[in-house]
C-alpha cells in the first residue's frame, strides 16, 4: 500500500516537469515540425507564394520540381559554391582556434590578459553579420580602401575596374567566416582541453615529452569528441550559409561576383521571393538542401568516430563468441 | 519545506503565465513611435493609416504637403498615418504583397515604382479607381500614367508625377571642353544622338573626365524602346535581342574607352552619389531625379541633420551656386525619348472596409488630380505633373540648372513616352540585365553568354518561363 503511493507522488512530480517543458515543446511543433512536414508536402506541387495565389490553388506535379532544380545551372552553381567557401573559411578558422586554445590552455606558458584577449578574439561574432557584409562590401567597392591597396600595388590595372573575380569573392566571404568564428571555436576547444585530466600531462612531461610531442599525443586525441562537434554544427551552418553572402551580393549591392557567392539558401531565397514567388520549386530545393546536410552530417560521423576502438570492440565480441562457440564444443 | 516549494513552483508557473499574456497584447507604444509627426504623434483616439512606401519621398508629400494644407485639416485630426517603408524592389513586393492578404496593418494606401506597378495593379486586393470613387478626365494625362496600371480596361492606380527621362549635364566642362554650354547647340550638335554622344565621351575623355558613372547609366534609354515586352502572353520568353545588344555594345564601347567613371553597376551606390558633386559629365536623369536625387546630392558641403542612416543632409542654405556643382547643370532631351519610374498611387480593398477610403480618396485627389494641389507640389519640388492640364501652366526658373526652365524639356519629352511594353516580371528582367551588362563591360561574360544569363537567371525564380522560339 505504502509503496503505491510513493509511485503516484513520483509520478505527480514528473507531470510538473511535463508542464515546464510544455511551451517549447507546442512552439516546436506548430512552427519547427509542421513548416517541415507541408515542406516536403508542397515541394511536390507547383504552389505559389500566399500572397499572388490567395486561394491556394495548385497541381501536384510529382518530382518536376526536383528535375527542375537539380538541372539548372544556378542551382549546381550554389551547390558547388556553398562547401567550397564553408571549407575555404573553416580549415584556417580550426587551425587558427586550436593554436590559440593550445596556448592559452599551456601552462608553460602562461599568457597574460586572458580575459582581453578572449573577448578581443570573440568580439566580431557579437556584431550582426549583416554590419559585416555591408562593411566588406564598402571594403572591397571602387573607391573602398582594400580596392585602392589592389590598385597601389598593381594588381588591379584599371582603377574603373571593380574586383571581378570569383575567388576573391569566395575568400572574402569565406575570410569573414572565418573571422567571426574562430573566437567562438576557441573558446569551444579551450573548454575541451579544459577537461582532459592535468595528470596525463604531468606524466608526460616527467617521461620528458615535447609540448609538440603531448599536445600531438595526449591533447588532439582526447579533445576530439569537442572538435567533431565543431565540425558538425559549423557544417550545418555552413550549408545554410546566408547573411553575410546575401548582404554584399544583393539587389543594388550587386557586386561584380555575385553569382560566384551565391549559395544555396540564397538560391532559395531568390525562387520563393522574385519572380513569380514559386513556393513550390523553393521546397524542393529546400528538400534538396536537407538531404544533403543529413548525408554530409552522417558521413563526418562515420569519418570522425574513433574506428580503431569500434574495431577493436568488434574483435572482443568475435573473439567472445569464438571462445563461446568453443566451449560448447568442448562441452 | 514542501509547501512553500509548491507554493513558489505554483507562483512561478502563474507568472510565467502572465508574461505569455502580455506578449500577446498589442504594443501600442511601438507603432506610435512610427507614426507621422504632423499629427502630434500616437493619439488613441485617432485611426491608423497604413501606407506601404518604397521611398521615404511618400512620407515628405503626405506629412509636408497633404496634411500640413488648412483644407485638410479635418484629416490630419481624425487619422494618423504610419508608414512601412522598405526599398529595395523585391522585398517591397514581398513585403506589401503579403501584407496586402493581412487585414492587421495591412495597407490602406499604398505606391508603386514603374517596375512593378503592373503586378500591383493586377492584385486582386487592389481597389480600382471606381471602388475609390475617383473620377478622372482622361484625356487630361500623359496616356502612358495611365495606360501603366490598366487592367483589362480598368484604371487601378494613378500617378501624380510624368517620370520622362533626360540628360543632365555639366555646364562648366561643356564650357570648358566642348566650347558651348547652351542647351540647345549641346543638343544639336554633342548629345542628340549615340554617334555625337560617343564623339562627345572621346573629347572628354582627353581631358579626363569620364562621361558617365556607372555602366548601368544608359539602360532605361535602350530599353524603354524596347520592341516588345520581356514575356508574351503564354509565358514564352520574348526578349528584344537587338536592343539588347546594342545597348551591351553601346556601353561596353564606352568602358573600354575608359569613359565610364566605374565599371560596375552604381545607381544608388555611394559612389554614385559622390560623383554628382563632381567627377562626371553627365546623368540621365528624369523629373523626381532632379530635386530628389541630383539636388540634395550635388552640394559638397552639408549642414542639415543627418537622416536616420546617420548620413549629412544638406539644408536650404546648402542649395547655393559654388557648393559643389549646385548650379552648374542644365537639362536637354538626349539621344532618345524614355522615362524612368515614376510613383503610382493605389488605395486597397482594405480602405474600402475600415473606414479610411475617404481620407485616402483625398491623398489620391490632392496629388493626382486635383489641378491646384498638384500644381503646387509641383511649383514647390520642381517636379513634372501626370496631367498636360497642370503642366501647360508651369514654368521654372531652375536655380540648380543655371536658369534653365525645365519644364519646356520635359512637356517635349513626355508626348513621346512609350510603355507598351511592360510586363508584370519587369523587376525580376531589369534586375538580371543590370547583372549581365556589368559582368559583360569588365570581360568576365562574353557578349552571348552575358545575354543567355538573363534567361536562365530568370528562370530560376520564374519557373513557368518557356525558351525562346
Amino acid at each position: 500500500m505504502a509503496s503505491s503511493f510513493k509511485t503516484r507522488a513520483k509520478l505527480e512530480k514528473n507531470h510538473f516537469g511535463y508542464i515546464f517543458i510544455a511551451p517549447f515543446f507546442i512552439t516546436y511543433f506548430v512552427f519547427q515540425i509542421i513548416p517541415l512536414i507541408n515542406t516536403f508536402y508542397y515541394s511536390l506541387t507547383d504552389i505559389k507564394a500566399w500572397y499572388v495565389n490567395p486561394e491556394m490553388n495548385y497541381n501536384f506535379v510529382g518530382f518536376d520540381m526536383f528535375k527542375m532544380v537539380l538541372t539548372e545551372a544556378s542551382f549546381k552553381r550554389a551547390f558547388v559554391n556553398t562547401p567550397v567557401m564553408w571549407i575555404m573559411g573553416f580549415i584556417p578558422q580550426l587551425l587558427m582556434a586550436l593554436l590559440l586554445a593550445s596556448w592559452f590552455t599551456n601552462e608553460k606558458i602562461r599568457v597574460k590578459g586572458q580575459g582581453f584577449f578572449k573577448v578581443v578574439f570573440y568580439m566580431p561574432n557579437i556584431m550582426t553579420a549583416t554590419t559585416i557584409g555591408l562593411l566588406f562590401l564598402a571594403f572591397i567597392r571602387p573607391n573602398g580602401f582594400i580596392h585602392n591597396i589592389a590598385i597601389a600595388i598593381g594588381y588591379i590595372k584599371n582603377p574603373s575596374m571593380p574586383f571581378t573575380s570569383g575567388w576573391f569573392g569566395r575568400g572574402v566571404v569565406a575570410f569573414i567566416n572565418f573571422w567571426m568564428w574562430y573566437g567562438q571555436t576557441m573558446i569551444v576547444l579551450i573548454a575541451g582541453i579544459m577537461g582532459i585530466n592535468p595528470s596525463f600531462f604531468e606524466a608526460a612531461s616527467i617521461d620528458g615529452a615535447s609540448g609538440w610531442q603531448s599536445f600531438w599525443r595526449i591533447t588532439l586525441p582526447l579533445i576530439r569528441p569537442i572538435m567533431t562537434y565543431s565540425l558538425v554544427t559549423s557544417l550545418i551552418g555552413g550549408f545554410q550559409m546566408f547573411d553575410v553572402p546575401n548582404m554584399m551580393g544583393n539587389g543594388d549591392n550587386a557586386a561584380m561576383f555575385r553569382f560566384d557567392i551565391q549559395t544555396i539558401v540564397m538560391y532559395i531565397k531568390t525562387i520563393a521571393t522574385t519572380g513569380s514567388n514559386s513556393i513550390g520549386k523553393a521546397c524542393a530545393a529546400s528538400v534538396i538542401l536537407f538531404l544533403i546536410t543529413a548525408v554530409c552530417s552522417c558521413v563526418l560521423f562515420y569519418l570522425t568516430s574513433d574506428r580503431a576502438e569500434a574495431k577493436a570492440k568488434r574483435m572482443e565480441k568475435k573473439r567472445a563468441k569464438e571462445a563461446a562457440l568453443q566451449e560448447g564444443g568442448d562441452l | 519545506m514542501n509547501k512553500l516549494k509548491r507554493v513558489l513552483s505554483g507562483t512561478l508557473a502563474l507568472a510565467m503565465a502572465a508574461s505569455m499574456m502580455t506578449a500577446c497584447g498589442k504594443d501600442d507604444s511601438s507603432t506610435a513611435g512610427n507614426s507621422g509627426g504632423g499629427n502630434g504623434g500616437g493619439d488613441s483616439s485617432k485611426q491608423t493609416v497604413h501606407v506601404y512606401t518604397f521611398t521615404d519621398e511618400t512620407q515628405t508629400m503626405i506629412d509636408k504637403y497633404f496634411l500640413k494644407d488648412e483644407k485638410n485639416k479635418e484629416f490630419a485630426d481624425k487619422y494618423q498615418f504610419e508608414y512601412h517603408l522598405t526599398s529595395d524592389a523585391n522585398e517591397f513586393i514581398a513585403n506589401c504583397e503579403a501584407a496586402l492578404t493581412k487585414t492587421e496593418e495591412a495597407p490602406d494606401l499604398f505606391v508603386a515604382d514603374a517596375d512593378y506597378a503592373q503586378r500591383f495593379a493586377e492584385n486582386a486586393k487592389t481597389a480600382s479607381l471606381a471602388d475609390l470613387g475617383i473620377e478622372i478626365n482622361e484625356p487630361d494625362y500623359y496616356t502612358y500614367t495611365l495606360d501603366f496600371t490598366t487592367v483589362n480596361g480598368t484604371r487601378m492606380g494613378l500617378s501624380h508625377q510624368a517620370a520622362p527621362g533626360v540628360v543632365l549635364y555639366r555646364t562648366d566642362y561643356a564650357e570648358k571642353y566642348l566650347g558651348t554650354k547652351d542647351p540647345e547647340e549641346i543638343q544639336s550638335k554633342y548629345l542628340g544622338s549615340w554617334d555625337q554622344f560617343k564623339a562627345t565621351a572621346d573629347t572628354l575623355k582627353e581631358n579626363g573626365i569620364p562621361m558617365i558613372s556607372g555602366v548601368d547609366e544608359l539602360k532605361r534609354c535602350f530599353m524603354n524602346n524596347r520592341a516588345n515586352a520581356w514575356v508574351d502572353a503564354d509565358m514564352n520568353y520574348t526578349p528584344d535581342e537587338a536592343k539588347i545588344k546594342e545597348l551591351f555594345e553601346y556601353t561596353k564601347s564606352l568602358s573600354d574607352a575608359g569613359e565610364v567613371h566605374y565599371i560596375d553597376k552604381t545607381q544608388w551606390t555611394s559612389n554614385w552619389y559622390t560623383d554628382m558633386q563632381d567627377g562626371v559629365f553627365c546623368f540621365f536623369g528624369c523629373t523626381w531625379f532632379m530635386h530628389y536625387t541630383l539636388k540634395p546630392n550635388c552640394v559638397a558641403t552639408k549642414t542639415g541633420d543627418k537622416d536616420k542612416d546617420g548620413n549629412p543632409q544638406a539644408a536650404e542654405a546648402d542649395y547655393k551656386v559654388g557648393n559643389g556643382s549646385y548650379g552648374l547643370w542644365a537639362a536637354v532631351p538626349g539621344p532618345e525619348p524614355y522615362f524612368w519610374g515614376g510613383t503610382w498611387w493605389f488605395g486597397s480593398k482594405q480602405c474600402l472596409d475600415d473606414g479610411t477610403k475617404d481620407v485616402v480618396k483625398a491623398i489620391i485627389e490632392y496629388f493626382c488630380v486635383n489641378d491646384d494641389s498638384m500644381k503646387a507640389y509641383m511649383e514647390a519640388t520642381g517636379d513634372f505633373p501626370s496631367k498636360k492640364t497642370v503642366a501647360s501652366q508651369l514654368s521654372a526658373s531652375n536655380e540648380n540648372l543655371g536658369g534653365q526652365d525645365h519644364y519646356a524639356i520635359f512637356k517635349e519629352s513626355a508626348e513621346n513616352v512609350n510603355v507598351g511594353t511592360c510586363c508584370k516580371y519587369d523587376a525580376t528582367f531589369n534586375g538580371n540585365t543590370d547583372a549581365a551588362l556589368a559582368a559583360y563591360c569588365t570581360g568576365t561574360k562574353t557578349l552571348d553568354e552575358a545575354i543567355q544569363s538573363i534567361y536562365d537567371e530568370s528562370k530560376t525564380s520564374i519557373p513557368e518561363l518557356k525558351e525562346k522560339k
